[in-house]
């Protein structure tokens, strides 16, 4: 039980700040950010929800297996995001900070699980 | 009036209206009875834990058990309980999937002093005594009727659950083909906006689950294949019985197995074939004992792996002759890659190796298909009435009928699941039908839900119904505590986790019931107070239950 | 004017009725087409069976010319048992 629970908590954290990030960079919450030309952060924003992603698949197959390690990966896929619209319905300025914060956790939880 | 009743016009237009037409009557005409498949389903999930709350006598389950021991305990059991049986089958206590030791015996020699034919026990392992609880369904039956339904016979049920599972693949791949912007409107959600809200809803919890749903849906259907085309078999080996049992013999029956020769031997001690298998499997996995003629010299002994380590549905056997105890086969469940395949379809939707987060995300998963059945069933009939009031200013039969069917079902059946444990606490322990009677009691409030929907305005049967849900899940702790010593406060201070996770888990379903209800409540009472003041107004308000 | 009535109904009894036979006919040939044992082959059919289904009914409502989707499917489904039928021998 504690063997899955802890890369399954990272790859939803991971997903969560993929999925923040993706949505971002739509055309409807790119202006959420603060800067100058929040246009020109669209294609990194892609960029680190795809790489996101994909990180977070390898290391669900990495700890889990195949099996049961793309089951993990596509249950915190649908739960990341149903949780980011809910958030970009009703609290759209918490996009960044869920980023910063998923990605944040996501990293110190896969760092924890090689030491445990 | 007829004709705004009957189907739609298959259209002229392009590929894409023409699946917009497929998905929109593949998915009402079987909707109902698909939303009812998705809550039994997702309930499913839980079966066991539901189980558990339902016979709230039996004492904690003893998983991880010592082996030996209950292995022993088991087979003196069936010595005393049935002698001169076929078969013994023993089921240890190894994870959530069996929490209790189980016997389960056919062919028993009712002169030899077996005290049934067949039959099966919840055997105590501290004792050796049978585990006495109340009779119930449990969370079994109602996890059954997610493929058998109720009232039904075998005969046709397979065929109507396949042919609803079937129209949900079709819905499914319609649906992916007529939704035009999958990537671009992800993350889209305008609440408040009548019909509009309720396709966001709709194509959200579809799009973000549709791993989930094509995974569930084709390997529901594949569940269902040997019954819904038999002729492939038939083609094969023959289309008398006789070539049906040839084929389910070749692929699904464990190797080994004989005849009993009719001359006594004595049983091999469990104890060596346990510490063999466990030798190749690692401690405490085994799931199964399964004993075949015992006593005789062809007797066999089936042990079993647990699924623990697999997402398919079954794992390794190992066959041992039951006097000599010698190894005969060492047999995988996956006999060959299609064995294999299929093994790994149906182990993904039972998910009986799902640890306790993963199936926490399987039951999610079920709760969002259910949503999505739910706000498909509403989309519908949003839509049509919005047209029709837009036209002739009433909403014609067949959108009334749908209304009502919605809100009896898509509210109402959840009423009647928590009727089905309501009943559980409060028919008389000594029934003698108690179990029918528990689902009895679910159909009968479904029922009443359905006639209280017919006879209600629209709106207030969605509030009302809304209420009864709220209270008739919120209450269900209270009701647990007032019938039985295992409250909330019980079961969170010593961890008892089974009983915890029910009482939270149906307030985490009742309370936001219960805000929907309150909201819905606000928004029409705040449209009424338009409507004296401004009549024309609130005619197009009223156009649609997404603004509540 | 779309498609309604009579031809509606015989479309959808095409895609049920035709689809399912062709889909059982595919199955049963491709088991037979394939080097595998007669278990395996029914499997696989089995597996696969589904999909034809799926397809078959998505190529129907696509075509929308009852007469032609009957035509079509019962064609394809006798020269798919039948040769499917030949192979086994």
């Amino acid at each position: 039980m504690t063997q899955t629970a802890l890369p399954l908590l990272a790859q939803c954290l991971l997903t969560l700040a993929a999925f923040a990030s993706l949505c971002l960079a739509t055309p409807r919450h790119i202006q959420r950010l603060k800067t100058s030309r929040p246009q020109q952060w669209r294609t990194p924003l892609r960029w680190v929800g795809w790489s996101v992603l994909t990180a977070a698949l390898t290391t669900a197959v990495i700890s889990s297996g195949w099996g049961l390690g793309l089951v993990e990966w596509f249950g915190a896929l649908t739960l990341a995001a149903v949780t980011v619209v809910l958030i970009a319905t009703y609290r759209p300025t918490w996009l960044k900070a869920v980023t910063w914060a998923g990605l944040l956790l996501g990293l110190g939880t896969l760092s924890a699980m090689l030491y445990v | 009036m007829a004709q705004h009743t009957t189907v739609d016009d298959l259209p002229k237009g392009g590929f894409r209206q023409c699946m917009a037409w497929v998905h929109t009557w593949a998915g009402l005409s079987f909707g109902w009875l698909l939303f009812f498949m998705f809550v039994t389903g997702t309930a499913g999930y839980f079966d066991t834990e539901i189980d558990r709350w339902m016979q709230p006598e039996l004492p904690p389950a003893p998983i991880g058990h010592n082996v030996h021991e209950s292995a022993s305990v088991l087979l003196n059991k069936a010595r005393e309980e049935a002698p001169g049986a076929e078969q013994w089958l023993f089921t240890l206590p190894v994870d959530r999937n069996e929490p209790y030791a189980q016997l389960f015996w056919r062919g028993a020699n009712t002169e030899a002093g077996a005290s049934a034919e067949r039959g099966e026990r919840l055997v105590d392992l501290n004792t050796g005594e049978t585990l006495q609880a109340r009779e119930t369904g449990g969370g079994q039956k109602l996890y059954q009727m997610h493929w058998l339904l109720h009232y039904t016979s075998r005969a046709y049920t397979d065929w109507i659950v396949a042919t609803a599972t079937l129209f949900m693949f079709v819905a499914l791949i319609t649906g992916v083909i007529i939704h035009r912007k999958i990537f671009k409107d992800f993350f889209t959600f305008r609440p408040r906006k009548g019909q509009r809200s309720w396709l966001d809803a709709h194509n959200v919890l579809s799009v973000t689950t549709l791993p989930f749903q094509l995974m569930i849906t084709y390997s529901g259907l594949i569940f269902l294949g040997f019954s819904y085309m038999p002729l492939i078999v038939a083609a094969n080996y023959g289309a008398d019985g006789a070539g049906r049992t040839e084929f389910y013999g070749e692929v699904f029956s464990t190797p080994g197995l004989t005849e009993p020769a009719e001359k006594s031997a004595s049983l091999i001690p469990l104890t060596t074939l346990i510490d063999q298998a466990e030798s190749r499997w690692g401690e405490g996995r085994i799931r199964r004992i399964d004993v075949r003629h015992p006593g005789d010299a062809n007797a066999r002994i089936v042990v079993s792996e647990n699924i623990d380590q697999t997402i398919a549905s079954g794992a390794g056997r190992l066959v041992f002759d039951g006097v000599s105890g010698e190894l005969l086969h060492n047999a995988p469940s996956a006999s060959s890659p299609a064995k294999g395949v299929r093994d790994a379809f149906l182990g993904l939707h039972e998910g009986l190796f799902a640890p306790p987060v993963v199936r926490w995300l399987y039951f999610i998963s079920g709760l969002l298909g259910t949503g999505m059945v739910g706000t498909g069933l509403i989309l519908w009939a949003v839509k049509r009435r919005q047209n029709a009031e837009r036209k002739r200013g009433s909403a014609p039969l067949g959108v009334v009928l749908v209304e009502k069917l919605n809100v009896g079902t898509v509210v109402g059946l959840p009423v009647g699941v928590a009727a089905y444990f309501w009943a559980n606490r409060l028919l008389p322990v000594d029934l003698a039908t108690r179990a029918s009677w528990e689902a009895h009691a679910m159909f009968l409030t479904w029922l009443v839900m359905l006639v209280h929907a017919a006879i209600r305005p629209r709106q207030r049967a969605w509030t009302e119904q809304l209420v009864v849900a709220a209270l008739a899940f919120s209450a269900l702790p209270i009701l647990n505590a007032l019938t039985t010593d295992r409250h909330l406060v019980q079961s969170l201070t010593t961890g008892d986790w089974v009983f915890a996770g029910f009482d939270l888990t149906v307030l985490a379903i009742g309370v936001p019931l219960g805000a929907t209800a309150w909201r819905m409540h606000r928004a029409q009472r705040k449209r009424r107070i338009a409507e004296e003041s401004q009549p024309s107004q609130t005619q197009r308000a009223n156009l649609s239950l997404g603004e509540t | 004017m779309g498609l309604h009535g009579w031809r509606l109904a015989s479309l959808i009894g095409a895609a049920l009725v035709g689809g399912y036979a062709l889909a059982t006919a595919v199955s049963f040939f491709l088991g037979q087409l394939l080097p595998v044992g007669r278990s395996e082959a029914t499997l696989i059919g089995h597996l696969l069976g589904f999909t034809f289904y799926a397809v078959a009914i998505l190529w129907v409502f696509a075509v929308r010319r009852p007469g032609k989707a009957w035509l079509y499917l019962s064609v394809a489904s006798i020269v798919f048992s039948v040769a499917g039928m030949g192979l086994r021998g």
